[in-house]
């Protein structure tokens, strides 16, 4: 079978440029101001609630939630509500005309709270006012009769750490007739053959914690009717297209009925995933009954009990190796603590289990991933998506391995990385682009790393300095979950300016700039010319969701193909209109074009368009590429489970007061290899701005329930992360190139793999600090609060 | 906001203004300053939405000062914190204690909103002022319509979001004797973060030094015994009187007496024993910052 | 209701107003100053910093009624029209935008400092942008910006040509 087109096209780029460096090219790399910026930084209405002005006559609506986190739900009773002022009208399950289900990956999440409730966040009531205040106050009235059920917050009462059976317990899922959401596992080698045999063998158990988005713009979306009886929906949300199917689900209509556009986005980390979907689900749903606009925006609390979290894990590994230090076993046991629906959840556990061993060269293996439904707000996606939760684990244990062997955690690692021509535990053959060994190397050296370890370990006194090191990799894009295809559409006006619209969402993180930098690299105009417009779901084809850093490879391979035909069609035109020897000689550096020999005989770039205009040469053009499907064993865990790997390597320097248990980073180097830098600022924002994000996970952010499952930190004075004066104060950062030939230049993702390997890198700095073989071994979980540091520092024995 | 057509808003022409209508409104009024406190206790519910509300703006030129005169320091209630940085009392390494508690407070916006007075009545072991200001034995003024009374800080803050104030009064300042030369204080505060935090436990320190010997010293926790409000370690302190400074002096404060007057509380965010061991490591490190300040080596 | 006449960006408003109307509200929504953002409504984010009478203020903390002859300034209202303030452009350049929901609040606590502090040094600028929490992580950018404007301005630059910027850094119009 020949390939596809686009395969070609994306192939032929990269070989063609395989060896041209980065800062040869004239806007690929380069420091570009984001197209977004300006709008940005004159406060311009782009978020959604800012919308609200532009909408004339709308009605509020407040969600009424439960206040049980396991109960049946027997009645509710909204009569009094609706007679509070300004009350429009109550919706509840019944009013739901479609199917009532917003669940993510498997229907299991209702949107109104029908037969029961599972955790203090579901809806049972639709309150709808002609102010947000009224909805609200009236939201109070609203009387529900609950039977309430046990509660579960610990995954360890509904299933068994041991044998990984479900205990019996009173179902939180009796529709589905279990708890135990997914199991995931990984079965490689002989096991019990390569413990028995090795020198050295270091066993824990780690806990990572729940992590909340904290994106500063609290949800909000607007629905507005259609005279067809469609719906149009603003709506703060990752993937327009999921939203979509989300709503004519709800609604009972067809696709093309409903129209959803996401708007610029305060943040989303992959918290704006379902939560999107649900909020658009409400407006939309009230919208099209009252036939007017309908708004509604969180507050702070309501955004902190309403959207997905990063999913706690609890986890047991057991790794083996020789005495020289090569890995030859790893064994482990991960429980997700799902919360009370699926959400993504079945894709996460996946993420993790493939990512369970961490970037090394590992022939045996045994692992199981399980997700486990609690009563607690749902585990969901979040940057990193399952990573984090086992890079902990696996970059702690590699730690007590070295001191176990007497290695240095960077000989340790060199020693075991995967490499070119090495396979994955999951027997995936790298056969180019691993970057792995030589983002060790970088982080070693920038960060000073040797003379470091040696001056840090002759420090005393009560605040000591550690440095720590943990790498990882990251699968681009959904691999197997899904079919991962993108889109991208390109129409030059008659101008010369274009206008560029992809279905992916820009959440904040700037991805898009990156396909501009294509863009602009391909046809060669300046990035300037180029204006985007904003995802929606009537503009674009499907480009698959905003999610698992797939922009950049998967959105950027879209728009080179889209570029490169426009470009070769130009190019022809050119060649013609200046006689040049052949299209490939044609140099357009917009406003200028002319033949390669010959740079004094030019046109200007908006002569070219004009004439292809009258040639009828078409000036648009849709980009399209579908990823080489992934290929995965369920019962193995083999395969090729994504196409290509981002790898890093974090250093993390700290400084740990004995005496209170009070840590804070001091210096950080990540770097990475992203395959080609696209869009340098933004890769730098990442490598930063994750690092950031990352650290807060590493230090002090962890979601509190009380006994009956209530959120206790539900606002951000209670919810810690990291201010302006918790940021290091010296960063280094470094971006290696090792390209990916099914990726736009060989460029790979980095939105996630910038957060994976934070938090074990400073908990291994903190061990570092503590010069302790016990404290080495206690330190098996985060937040790395104050009172945990200074419980295991006293635990260790450490002394001033 | 919850409850907008109930509250009506008094925009007072003076202070006797304000006195008289608090007098005939009493006790359906609650007075406004910085409205950091109150309106997010309105916000969350946790008090009812007053009939009235005292707006204190008005007031402002009058009540936001802070002055050093005969021996005795005044701040007027609605100093804001931001106003207060700008004073002596950061000029002065007597008042260290007051840096402190800036560079913990809030956050920098939040301190140009944030007054005093309203510190001191929203009476909670956050109030870091009231924790600060304890140690340095300070009294609030309070007058109504019915004239002025003056009350140690100690005895104005009851408990937990109460005081002694009685509704138809104002806090119009805070006072206290101006500290001696050989003197210092300071104000311990941290948690898990720089900024924007509670605090795993709060501790000021007024120290007065005759050489090497504490002369006079006070020190306050956010709570000591029971009562979720500031207080003063009167025990601890009363060791350390008369003493030489010496490290082994502090460890003994710290390791045998404080832990005879400091009772904690385990919560969701930390427990009773590491707030109990932060407590005594705040002690030590409290007395050492203004030791090392009376002798000027900070 | 309060009667309450307000300069907002140099403009003057007289507005009738519920006593608790908060002053955030009163901006977006009665006036539609947008830049101004709400991310928690509790003095905790930041994002609803205005100016008011030059002091950097949570909006979302600050009573309309209460404030009868301020002169409040938002990001909408930095510059005079058809030119960008130093500190905008410096925000610009400094790189560090990302999602943007923070951005407002920042460049105006950046105002309210360097109206006070013409060169800050590191600890004064940490300390000034503490007030806003950024979770896009753009924090040393954004430390990065307060020093070029300082810059700008200690050379006399304070207002550039908004089309200017526009065509250098965003949309060109191509010529003919
Ligand atoms: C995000 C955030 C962070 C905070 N961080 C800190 C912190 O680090 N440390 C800290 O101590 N506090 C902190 N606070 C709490 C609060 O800001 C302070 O207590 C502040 O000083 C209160 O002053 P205010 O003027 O805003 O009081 P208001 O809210 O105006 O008033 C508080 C109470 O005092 C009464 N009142 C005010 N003035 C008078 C008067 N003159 N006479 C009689 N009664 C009066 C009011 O009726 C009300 O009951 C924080 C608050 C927020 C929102
Ligand atoms: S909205 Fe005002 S501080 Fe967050
Ligand atoms: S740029 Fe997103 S919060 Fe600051």
């Amino acid at each position: 079978m020949s390939k596809p087109d686009y395969v070609e096209i994306v192939e032929e780029v990269f070989y063609k440029y395989k060896d041209k460096k980065t800062e040869e090219f004239k806007y690929l790399g380069k420091n570009v101001v984001r197209w977004d910026a300006i709008a940005k930084i004159t406060g311009q209405p782009i978020f959604t609630a800012d919308l609200l002005k532009l909408v004339k006559n709308p009605v509020f609506v407040y969600s009424v939630r439960t206040k049980y986190a396991h109960a049946k739900v027997k009645g509710v009773d909204y009569s009094d509500a609706l007679k509070y002022p300004g009350v429009l009208a109550v919706f509840t399950a019944k009013d739901v005309p479609g199917i009532n289900d917003v669940g993510y990956v498997i229907p299991d999440q209702p949107l109104l709270a029908d037969r029961k409730v599972r955790y203090i966040g579901d809806t049972v009531a639709l309150v709808v006012a002609e102010s947000l205040e009224n909805a609200r106050e009236a939201g109070e009235l609203v009387q529900v009769d609950y039977e309430p059920l046990k509660v579960y917050l610990d995954p360890l009462e509904i299933i068994d750490p041991e044998t990984l059976e479900e205990k019996p317990h009173e179902l939180i899922h009796d529709e589905r007739g279990t708890d135990i959401l997914t199991r995931y596992k990984i079965r490689v080698g002989d096991v019990e053959k390569a413990f028995k045999e090795a020198a050295v063998v270091v066993e824990n158990k780690y806990e990572t914690p729940f992590q909340e988005h904290a994106y500063i713009e609290p949800e909000a979306a607007i629905a507005i009717p259609e005279p067809d009886g469609g719906v149009t929906i603003y709506a703060k949300t990752q993937c327009p297209f999921d939203t979509r199917k989300a709503v004519a689900n709800v609604l009972g209509l067809p696709f093309n009925m409903v129209r959803v556009i996401a708007p610029a986005l305060g943040g989303g980390f992959g918290g704006a995933e379902d939560v999107g979907n649900e909020i658009a689900a409400k407006v939309a749903l009230v919208a099209t009954r009252l036939k007017r606009p309908a708004a509604l925006i969180h507050t702070r609390e309501e955004s902190i009990i309403g959207h997905t979290k990063r999913h706690r894990t609890i986890s047991w590994y057991r790794h083996a190796a020789a005495r020289d230090g090569t890995l030859l076993a790893v064994e482990a046991k991960v429980i997700l603590d799902k919360g009370a629906y699926a959400s993504l959840g079945p894709f996460v556990a996946w993420r993790a289990v493939v990512h369970s061993t961490g970037p090394y060269k590992v022939r045996n293996a045994k692992v199981d991933v399980v997700a486990v439904y609690t009563n607690k707000i749902p585990g969901g996606a979040f940057r990193g998506f399952g990573n984090p939760q086992v890079t902990f684990p696996v970059e702690r244990q590699m730690d007590l391995l070295a001191e176990e062997l007497g290695m240095d955690p960077v000989e340790l690692r060199l020693k075991n990385v995967l490499r070119n021509g090495d396979r994955t535990v999951h027997g995936q053959l790298l056969d180019h682009g691993v970057g792995a060994e030589e983002v060790i190397k970088k982080a070693v050296e920038l960060s000073g790393w040797y003379e470091k370890r040696r001056l840090y370990a002759s420090l005393t006194g009560p605040v000591r300095r550690g440095i720590g090191i943990a790498i990882f990799y990251h699968g681009n894009s959904i691999g197997a979950e899904g079919a991962d295809y993108s889109s991208a559409s390109v129409i030059i006006q008659r101008d010369g300016s274009i206008i560029f619209r992809t279905g992916l969402t820009d959440m904040g993180q700037g991805a898009i700039q990156g396909l501009i930098n294509i863009l602009a690299e391909v046809l060669g105009v300046p990035p300037n010319y180029i204006k985007v417009e904003a995802a929606d779901t009537a503009a674009t084809p499907d480009a698959g969701p905003t999610v698992a850093s797939r922009s950049t490879a998967m959105g950027g391979n879209a728009t080179l193909v889209a570029a490169y035909k426009l470009r070769q069609r130009l190019n022809k035109l050119a060649a013609e209109l200046l006689g040049c020897g052949s299209p490939d000689d044609v140099v357009i550096e917009a406003p200028k074009v002319y033949c390669k020999d010959d740079p004094s005989h030019a046109i200007t770039w908006r002569e070219l368009v004009e004439q292809a205009f009258w040639k009828g040469v078409p000036l648009q053009e849709f980009g399209f590429y579908r990823a080489p499907p992934a290929e995965w064993d369920e019962e193995t865990g083999t395969g090729a489970p994504y196409f290509t790997y981002t790898y890093g390597a974090i250093v993390s320097d700290v400084e740990v007061d004995l005496e209170t248990g009070v840590v804070r980073v001091k210096e950080a180097t990540t770097v990475y290899d992203i395959g080609r830098v696209i869009n340098r600022t933004g890769a730098e924002l990442h490598a930063i701005g994750g690092y950031i994000q990352g650290m807060g996970y590493a230090l002090m952010e962890d979601l509190y329930y009380d006994s009956e499952g209530r959120l206790m930190n539900n606002n951000l004075s209670t919810y810690h992360i990291p201010t302006a004066r918790d940021v290091p104060e010296k960063f280094n950062v470094y971006f290696v190139e090792a390209g990916y030939y099914h990726a736009p230049f060989g460029a790979k993702g980095l939105g996630e793999p910038s957060i994976v390997a934070i938090a074990p890198s400073i908990a291994n700095a903190v061990v570092n600090a503590l010069r302790s073989k016990q404290a080495n071994k206690l330190v098996n979980k985060h937040p790395l609060t104050p009172d945990y540091v200074y419980g295991l520092i006293k635990k260790a024995g450490v002394k001033p | 906001m919850v409850g907008i057509e109930l509250v009506s808003i008094y925009k007072p022409k003076s202070l006797s203004d304000a006195l008289e209508f608090l007098d005939k409104n009493a006790p359906d009024v609650k007075p406004i300053a910085g409205g950091t406190e109150l309106l997010l206790l309105i916000r969350d519910k946790k008090i009812k939405p007053p009939k009235y509300l005292l707006d204190l703006y008005p007031l402002k030129k009058q009540l936001s000062y802070v002055k050093v005169e005969n021996g005795i320091v005044r701040i007027g209630a609605l100093t804001t914190v931001y106003e207060l940085s700008q004073s002596i009392l950061h000029r002065d390494k007597r008042f260290a204690g007051f840096v402190d508690v800036y560079d913990k407070f809030g956050t920098m916006a939040l301190r140009f909103e944030a007054t005093i007075g309203g510190n001191l009545n929203a009476a909670t072991q956050y109030s870091d002022y009231i924790t600060l200001m304890l140690v340095f034995d300070a009294s609030v003024r309070l007058e109504s319509v019915k004239g002025v009374r003056e009350l140690k800080l100690s005895e104005f803050v009851l408990d937990k979001r109460k005081t002694a104030l009685n509704p138809n009064e104002l806090v119009t300042e805070v006072v206290f004797r101006e500290p001696p030369l050989d003197s210092s204080s300071s104000f311990v505060k941290f948690d898990r973060r720089e900024i924007l935090i509670a605090g795993i436990v709060t501790e000021a320190t007024y120290l007065h030094l005759e050489g090497d010997t504490i002369k006079d010293v006070r020190i306050s926790f956010d709570m000591v015994a029971g009562r979720r409000i500031p207080a003063r370690a009167l025990k601890t302190e009363e060791f350390l009187r008369g003493k030489s400074f010496t490290s082994d002096l502090l460890e003994e404060a710290a390791e045998k007496v404080l832990p005879s007057e400091m009772s904690r509380v385990t919560d969701w965010w930390t427990t009773a024993d590491y707030r109990l061991e932060m407590s005594k490591v705040s002690l030590k490190r409290g007395l050492k910052l203004a030791y090392e300040r009376v002798k000027g080596v900070r | 209701m309060v009667k309450v006449t307000l300069t907002v960006n140099n403009v003057k408003y007289e507005l009738d107003v519920p006593p608790l109307e908060r002053l955030i509200d009163t901006l977006r929504y009665r006036l539609g100053f947008t830049s101004v953002k709400e991310g928690c409504g509790r003095g905790e984010c930041g994002s609803c910093i205005v100016l008011v009478n030059g002091n950097p203020v949570h909006s979302c903390l600050a009573l309309t009624s209460r404030l009868d002859g301020a002169e409040i300034t938002t990001l909408e209202g930095l510059a005079p029209a058809g030119k960008m303030h130093a500190i905008q452009v410096a925000y610009i350049e400094a790189r560090g935008v990302q999602c943007g929901f923070c951005t407002p609040s920042f460049i105006m606590v950046t105002k309210a400092l360097l109206d006070r502090v013409s060169d800050p040094d590191d600890k004064t600028i940490r300390e000034w942008h503490s007030s806003v929490l950024c979770r896009c992580g753009s924090y040393p950018y954004y430390f990065e910006a307060v020093k070029r404007a300082a810059k700008y301005l200690k050379e006399g630059k304070v207002y550039f040509d908004e089309r200017e910027v526009r065509e250098k850094y965003h949309l060109k119009v191509l010529a003919r």
